[in-house]
């Protein structure tokens, strides 16, 4: 397993100086997640910037195949889940970003992985490192999400605090500034804080009965977006993923409508979906303990028959 | 793995005889092979440009186990080497079968009459790119003359079983799937069929991909099996796929006990016909028409209220 960078892209960006009049690269990671919500928001930033890819993490060791092509009796094509480095010049600092299809079932695998995206990072001289993912709270869908930060060194709080439509685990109601962020966004903070390398995770709230289904949830996306333009200086137009947020919101409540018509759910899901349908409450919380087992207990309930495709 | 000395096997049935047999050079042997701490040996066959044969226990009619036991019967297999378990196959515990305990295997067989290795295998359940080069290590390894000559390989053959919607009474076709144009061009004449497919790859597919990269020669052969016979042991489907094997090795086998086996099966599935319905679907299967979810089931059933018998 290693990382492989592209050779016209290897020796240019080797051979940049990121100390002398440019900072040093951003590195943006967005992996596969609940929502896609990573996913989402680092694939759109690449798109929008068209940034270019220059290397990736070879899958071999990491991931199954997920697709052969066989024609006329000849292995044509096996295709594995990218983790693919890209790379865009803005006017003050290069900008690096890593999108991932997918994230290493096992945590060891995990953890090798994040020292493999640490090994490229430092190589381009990378000081700087933002993930982004979904926290999964009792956020509505129809409120604006916010976006829970976590730096890997108290000397980023005073920044982060600094950040619009952000929160701390410490301003979370019944959290004392402590929690989990499970997957590669989180074992890339770790390994980042070892290696003395600043690094950010940046989590777009992700409504609790929504964090199973099949399908993408853009308005978390949206918000980390907004706060990663807003620390990079950069106007991004987010009118496409505004529109996906609007059909998806469509479906949420097609979707709740039809979970309130069918008549075997149990008494108490059925009442948490009228309560879902007539909108958020005025001050959402975060998801207590107790209330993360109860929707564990009756997540399936919620979504029984749904099916589809992430996209 | 450092030591010239044999470890025991792990299981108590291993071949007593390959456990007693001589060590012969080990020093230059499989203590090189790049993950030779994966492997617990026995005896250590002498490399002879071996093919390799790859069956793994569980498919779709038993072709590929049934095939792999042949193989290893007809020319007086014995076990020289294992793949330790631990890091594929779950093993906290045992499943029980038949009253019987089993545990993962993936066992490889030399014989002294033919230049062949076959491995036995169940299919990993977790590191299968590692599992998977560990088995082309060994190919690499066996394929060469001698252990002078740096690694090389002969032709890596998997053999499966695939459902389809055949009858029984008809010939079954195999499918071949290479992974270079040179064995393509080689060994095409022999198989009757080119395999199309877009989707998730069978474990067979993925180490004929890796061997690839390797520039290990490979063809995958695919049997049909009438659907209906997927969950039984189908031999007539194991007969096609041993006899187009034995001619891509230029070999010639003893189909008796297969011939034996087929005939037998095939008398008892010849009671299906005396349900007119039942028969009905047979004639449309071997007419190349197709059977509605409900006629399946329905086959299916028949089948296996015959054969369980």
């Amino acid at each position: 397993m290693s990382a492989k960078l592209y050779g016209e892209h290897r020796s240019g960006l080797e051979a940049r100086s990121y100390t002398s009049a440019r900072q040093s690269p951003v590195l943006l990671c967005g992996w596969a997640g609940i929502g896609s919500v990573g996913l989402t928001a680092v694939g759109t930033l690449r798109r929008l910037v068209r940034a270019q890819p220059f290397g990736e993490i070879e899958p071999h060791g990491y991931f199954e195949p997920s697709r052969v092509v066989v024609r006329n009796g000849l292995i044509k094509e096996m295709r594995f889940p990218t983790t693919r480095f890209y790379s865009h010049r803005l006017a003050d600092r290069d900008l690096l970003l890593l999108v991932g299809e997918q994230q290493p079932m096992d945590e060891h695998k995990a953890y090798e992985m994040a020292s493999e995206v640490l090994d490229v990072a430092e190589r381009l001289g990378c000081r700087r490192i933002y993930t982004s993912a979904a926290s999964v709270t009792t956020t509505h869908h129809t409120a604006r999400p916010r976006v829970w930060a976590v730096p890997n060194t108290p000397a980023l709080l005073t920044e982060v605090r600094k950040y619009g439509n952000t929160i701390l685990m410490s301003e979370v109601g019944g959290k004392n500034g402590d929690g989990l962020i499970s997957g590669l966004n989180g074992i890339l903070l770790g390994v980042a804080k070892n290696r003395g390398v600043e690094a950010v995770c940046l989590m777009g709230e992700v409504p609790y009965y929504l964090q199973a289904a099949p399908w993408p949830y853009p308005k978390a996306s949206i918000s980390v977006l907004e706060v990663l333009g807003s620390i990079l200086g950069m106007q991004l137009d987010l009118s496409e993923l505004h529109e996906m947020a609007a059909k998806v919101e469509v479906n949420i409540e097609q979707t709740l409508d039809a979970l309130a018509a069918a008549e075997e759910l149990p008494e108490q899901v059925k009442t948490e979906i009228e309560r879902l349908r007539k909108g958020k409450p005025p001050d959402i919380g975060p998801i207590t303990e107790q209330e993360k087992r109860e929707i564990l207990e009756h997540i399936d309930d919620l979504f029984k028959g749904e099916t589809g495709n992430e996209s | 793995m450092t030591s010239s000395k044999a470890k025991p096997a792990m299981n108590p049935d291993v071949n007593r005889a390959a456990m007693d047999a001589p060590m012969q050079g080990q020093t230059q042997g499989f203590a090189s092979l790049r993950r030779a701490k994966l492997f617990r040996f026995t005896s250590e066959p002498r490399p002879k440009k071996s093919s390799f044969v790859i069956g793994w226990t569980k498919d779709i009619g038993a072709v590929s186990p049934l095939a792999a036991d042949y193989l290893i019967k007809a020319w007086g297999g014995s076990d020289f080497c294992q793949i330790e378990p631990a890091d594929f196959y779950p093993v906290g515990g045992v499943t029980v079968i038949d009253d019987v305990a089993r545990f993962p295997q993936s066992r490889f067989f030399s014989s002294e009459q033919k230049p062949v290795v076959i491995l036995r295998a169940d299919e990993p359940q977790s590191n299968r790119y590692e599992f998977l080069n560990a088995v082309l290590d060994l190919a690499e390894h066996y394929g060469k003359a001698d252990l002078r000559e740096p690694s090389r390989a002969e032709t890596l053959f998997t053999i499966n079983g695939i459902a389809a919607l055949t009858a029984h009474t008809s010939p079954r076709r195999v499918f071949g799937v290479f992974n270079d144009t040179a064995t393509q061009r080689k060994l095409q004449p022999l198989v009757p069929a080119d395999a199309n497919w877009k989707g998730p790859p069978h474990v067979s597919t993925y180490l004929l991909w890796l061997a690839g990269r390797r520039h290990l020669p490979g063809v995958s052969l695919w049997t049909q099996v009438p659907f209906y016979l997927s969950d039984y042991e189908d031999f007539q489907s194991v007969k096609a796929a041993f006899s187009l094997l034995s001619l891509m090795l230029g070999w010639d086998f003893d189909l008796g006990e297969i011939d034996r086996l087929a005939a037998e099966q095939n008398e008892k599935l010849a009671q299906l016909e005396s349900d007119p319905g039942i028969a009905s679907m047979i004639r449309a299967l071997e007419e190349g028409r197709s059977l509605d979810r409900q006629e399946q089931t329905e086959l299916i059933e028949a089948a296996g209220n015959i054969l369980n018998r």
